[in-house]
């Protein structure tokens, strides 16, 4: 059998698969003076230290916009409506779910994701941890177990176990590593210290 | 027993990296650095493409109903591509009930997909599905497997709902009912001094493993493409093929991202065996659009379709002596398998007369269809967490009736090595650790301090009551089932690759491979020690990863290829340094001569002696007659809140006759995340909860389909391995993945039970609604 010629859709003409049609649809549906909410606009963060823009619709997320567009693929989106955590990414170091943050509000911010392990000495120090503590399985929700875990001793350098569990409890894992998280975290933070187990 | 089967692979007193306790997971940096590609990341790029089209389901909101009309005119008049049945060769029918990947004329679960739509972001794939108009015209419907079996029950096949044949990947071909009678049960029952009998039952689960399905399908050059997050590439290469009528050959699944190491996968916990539906229709849209199509189910629809854990109702009665003897057993397992089957019950049905050796039994399954859900699926198991919570249960409640502590009655009848077969074919199992793994966990746990009798809480202070309970685990996995292939490249500058058919769906079978490489190559690290995975452009078919079979297979299929290394390594090796072949031997990263270790090579030495890359293959075949199945225990504590309902653990100690532990981190890992991911959620929160009016889902997302936090973890997780040589495997191992979870809602049933003053639950999962009605059960009797 081989491979039929008929497209239907082109797709060389997109070179960067977004939402263009829809947006240009919405924008003609609606009143005029409207058009402005539905249209693309540049925005322009500091991610892991270095300068980005992009041209981002409205209704982008900023999970998507890292990933899509800047090819941030270490940020995942497990359920995508911000229940599990896994998005888990640091806007002026402070840890929200990028499945349900508008793209547009990141404009002018400054994101660290797991990609700035060279920026970030607590992340590094914490990527670390997790190899040794086998802190990570199938590794699909660890991206933002590790962003939670890096804004957790970004506030609190020597948390307890309870610290670690509260601060910990909104990402899910199916793989079941909150143990060996709990330990990985008590090791980063130990060596953060200067510790040297 | 008879005498010990002949050891295949390869013993020694001391290894370097088997069961090393410092080795670190190989792939854990690439996957926490954003360096790992997951299918679900893939770009055009690194399929040679610009762009994909993108692929999402209309999906029936009905359990059961006619199709009556696809209206897909105003999608495509927007350019939205759209598939249909129509799309599909009209007869090719696939699956355990016989059907078309999407449906002509009829759909039987809610969830399943009607027509697919295709476009050029994910955005416009929610605006396409909109666009599709499909007209039903809904049925009566059933959703529970008892229901179905009623005579004036909704039929969802022409000739009723007892399932047609299924399907297990590891054993194959399943009849719809099973009936294994030996002895004789009424004198069994006539014997015993007292008898239980009781009603048992599971719930539906789903998997909701963080990575959901992905799928990238494209064709070139006659061929089709497919990269794909799941466990059985060369079976679902088969399977397409034969669909679509080409060449085995002409369907690939590949790892291949360009110039980067190969895509990786998420936890497949059972739920990406293959969903041939999906390759079908995916491959049927890459076609029609002449474009790599995408699809990677959003939340909603991987809670859906097409898996999910199926429930089984068991109707139990059990009879013993007081003196412990088990005299008569007797369980009849009503299954519901969904609308298409799947998976069926083999499994649990076996785990009760291997787990206890009894004279007289009569054991029956029925696999029913259902509206329930699509497919029956494994769930990090076949059937064998819900038969041993049906098992375990009702043994403790026969236990109990006798007055014999829970232990000494299982102690007393389990199957041991000293009777380790198969009461039914006579097959033998490959090696077996019982009865010494149980007692292991058992001491570990100091039950016998713990223990205060049959309703007595092991501890009181103020609301929490303490109780403890027991699991024993006798189930059928790490088999050595074929096929059994690999094979080991060798390249001139020493670096080393394990070629395998499986895959390591997230527990760490990577690793272990790479170990076991090296381990048998006499390296002592991995660096140079690469593993490609479940690649049919390069790998040979070594059967399903499921089943904590992979460790045990890629061992068998590791220690072969190396044997055909030496053949064709050896002599050239030998020649340089002046010996025979026979005489050289791999270790401490050398080849050196077995009577003078002195004299030899290192292994990159011996390297850089060949002019290109050799490569071994390894295969092989297991015996006739040997079964494998893996012992062990659970014991666990826990602590009630009677005031709230509220359940913590306090302790966990579980045993695994695991053989050789290869990867230890590895396996710590998976005793640890079993229980904590797993296990504790199938027992007191995991549920698929729906409507009995419509049938409709009520919780299909994390926030309202409870699985468990950083914050059920419990106090202490402590674990026993049983540790010895297994003769059919490569390096002694069997495997842990799925006995990490298999016995841990039993255990944890009866340590409530044993809290709570002796009330029994019987159903999963146990929700803090039922700890509450065993409250109020106890103060009506004065017990609080």
């Amino acid at each position: 059998m081989s491979a039929a010629t008929t497209t239907i859709v082109s797709v060389a003409a997109v070179a960067r698969p977004n939402n263009t049609a829809v947006a240009e649809l919405a924008t003609q549906q609606k009143a005029p003076g409207l058009e402005d909410a539905f249209a693309a606009r540049v925005i322009r963060m500091r991610v892991n230290g270095k300068e980005y823009s992009a041209m981002v619709y409205p209704r982008d997320t900023l999970v998507n916009v890292l990933r899509e567009q800047l090819g941030l693929i270490g940020t995942k989106r497990p359920c995508n409506r911000g229940e599990c955590g896994g998005c888990t990414v640091l806007v002026n170091n402070v840890p929200v779910l990028s499945c349900t943050y508008l793209a547009v509000r990141a404009d002018g911010k400054e994101i660290l994701t797991v990609e700035g392990r060279d920026y970030d000495k607590i992340l590094k120090t914490l990527q670390d941890a997790w190899v040794e503590a086998d802190a990570s399985q199938c590794g699909y929700c660890q991206p933002g177990q590790l962003m939670s875990a890096t804004a957790l001793l970004k506030r609190n350098p020597t948390p307890s176990i309870d610290e670690i569990k509260l601060a910990m409890s909104g990402n899910l894992c199916r793989c079941g590593t909150y143990m060996n998280i709990i330990e990985a975290i008590q090791l980063a933070s130990s060596r953060l210290r200067g510790g040297s187990s | 027993m008879s005498e010990p089967l002949p050891v295949v692979g390869i013993k020694k007193d001391r290894y370097a990296l088997v069961g090393n306790k410092s080795v670190v997971r190989v792939d854990t940096m690439d996957k926490i650095t954003g360096k790992a590609v997951y299918t679900y990341d893939i770009n055009p790029s690194h399929v040679g493409e610009s762009g994909f089209v993108y692929m999402g389901y209309v999906r029936s909101p009905y359990p059961h109903a006619i199709i009556k009309k696809i209206d897909t005119s105003r999608a495509e008049a927007r350019g939205y591509a759209v598939v249909t049945a129509r799309d599909l060769p009209r007869y090719a029918l696939i699956g355990a009930r016989p059907h078309t990947p999407l449906p002509l004329d009829r759909v039987r679960y809610i969830g399943e997909p009607v027509a697919a739509v295709g476009a050029l972001s994910p955005n416009e794939v929610e605006d396409a599905i909109e666009l599709i108009e499909v007209e039903y015209e809904p049925l009566p419907f059933v959703l529970d497997q008892d229901e179905a079996l009623k005579p004036d029950a909704p039929k969802i096949w022409p000739d009723g709902n007892v399932a047609g044949g299924g399907f297990n990947p590891e054993t194959g071909p399943v009849p719809p009912t099973i009936t294994i009678r030996y002895g004789d049960i009424e004198a069994g029952f006539r014997e015993a001094d007292e008898v239980i009998e009781t009603v048992i039952e599971t719930q539906i689960e789903q998997h909701y493993e963080m990575e959901p399905r992905a799928l990238v399908a494209y064709w070139r050059g006659g061929k089709l493409y497919f990269r794909y997050s799941g466990q059985f590439a060369h079976s679902a290469q088969t399977a397409v093929a034969n669909y679509f009528r080409m060449p085995v050959s002409d369907v690939v699944f590949s790892t291949s991202l360009g110039g980067e190491s190969g895509h990786v996968l998420g936890m497949a916990l059972g739920n990406k065996s293959a969903p041939v539906e999906d390759l079908i229709v995916v491959a049927t849209m890459a076609r029609k659009t002449g474009a790599a199509v995408k699809y990677g189910p959003t939340r909603f629809d991987n809670a859906l379709a097409p898996h999910q854990r199926f429930p089984i109702r068991g109707y139990v009665k059990f009879g013993g002596k007081r003196d412990g003897t088990f005299t008569a057993m007797q369980a009849k397992l009503v299954i519901n398998v969904g609308a298409y089957g799947g998976s069926q019950g083999s499994d649990a049905v076996s785990d009760f007369y291997h787990a206890y050796k009894v004279p007289n039994v009569l054991l029956e399954a029925i696999s029913v269809n259902t509206n329930a859900f699509g497919f029956s699926g494994p769930m990090r198991d076949v059937g064998e967490s819900q038969g041993h919570f049906i098992l375990e249960v009702a043994i403790d409640m026969l236990a109990e009736k006798l007055g014999i502590d829970p232990v000494e009655f299982r102690l007393k009848n389990m199957r041991t090595k000293d009777n380790a077969v198969d009461p039914v074919t006579g097959n033998r199992y490959t090696g077996f650790g019982q009865p010494e793994a149980f007692i292991g966990a058992m001491e570990k746990f100091r039950w016998k301090e713990r223990w205060k009798g049959w309703g007595v809480p092991s501890a009181v202070s103020g609301s929490k009551r303490r109780g403890v309970g027991v699991s024993l685990l006798n189930a059928a996995k790490g088999a050595a089932s074929p096929p059994i292939t690999g094979q080991i490249e060798v390249a001139p500058d020493g670096k080393v690759t394990f070629y395998t058919g499986l895959t390591d769906h997230g527990a760490g079978g990577r690793t272990s491979y790479a170990i076991m490489t090296a381990e048998a190559l006499g390296l002592t690290s991995l660096e140079n020690v690469k593993v490609v995975c479940s690649d049919t452009s390069v790998t040979t078919n070594s059967g399903v990863t499921a089943g904590s079979r992979s460790t045990r297979v890629a061992g068998l299929a590791i220690v072969k290829a190396v044997e055909d290394l030496k053949r064709q390594w050896f002599p050239i090796v030998a020649e340089k340094l002046g010996v025979k072949p026979e005489d050289l031997e791999f270790g401490d990263n050398r080849i050196y001569v077995k009577n003078d270790p002195s004299k030899g090579m290192s292994f990159k030495e011996a390297a850089a002696l060949l002019k290109a890359p050799i490569k071994g293959s390894g295969t092989f075949t297991l015996p006739p007659r040997i079964v494998s199945r893996v012992g062990g225990a659970k014991f666990v504590e826990v602590e009630v809140d009677v005031e709230t309902g509220e359940v913590h653990i306090l302790e966990y100690v579980s045993s695994y006759d695991i053989g050789r532990v290869i990867f230890w981190k590895g396996a710590e890992s998976q005793v640890r995340g079993g229980f904590i991911g797993m296990g504790m959620g199938a027992t007191m929160f995991q549920e698929v909860i729906r409507d009995p009016i419509t049938g409709g889902y009520l919780n299909p997302n994390f926030h309202d389909f409870k699985i468990p936090t950083i914050m059920e973890t419990p106090d202490r997780i402590d674990y026993h391995y049983e540790e010895y040589h297994d003769p059919i495997s490569g390096f002694g191992e069997k495997g842990i993945g799925e006995n990490v979870l298999t016995g841990v809602s039993p255990a944890i049933a009866n340590a409530l039970s044993n809290a709570l003053g002796g009330y029994r639950f019987t159903k999963l999962p146990i929700t803090k609604k039922d700890i509450m009605d065993a409250v109020a059960w106890m103060r009506r009797r004065g017990m609080l």
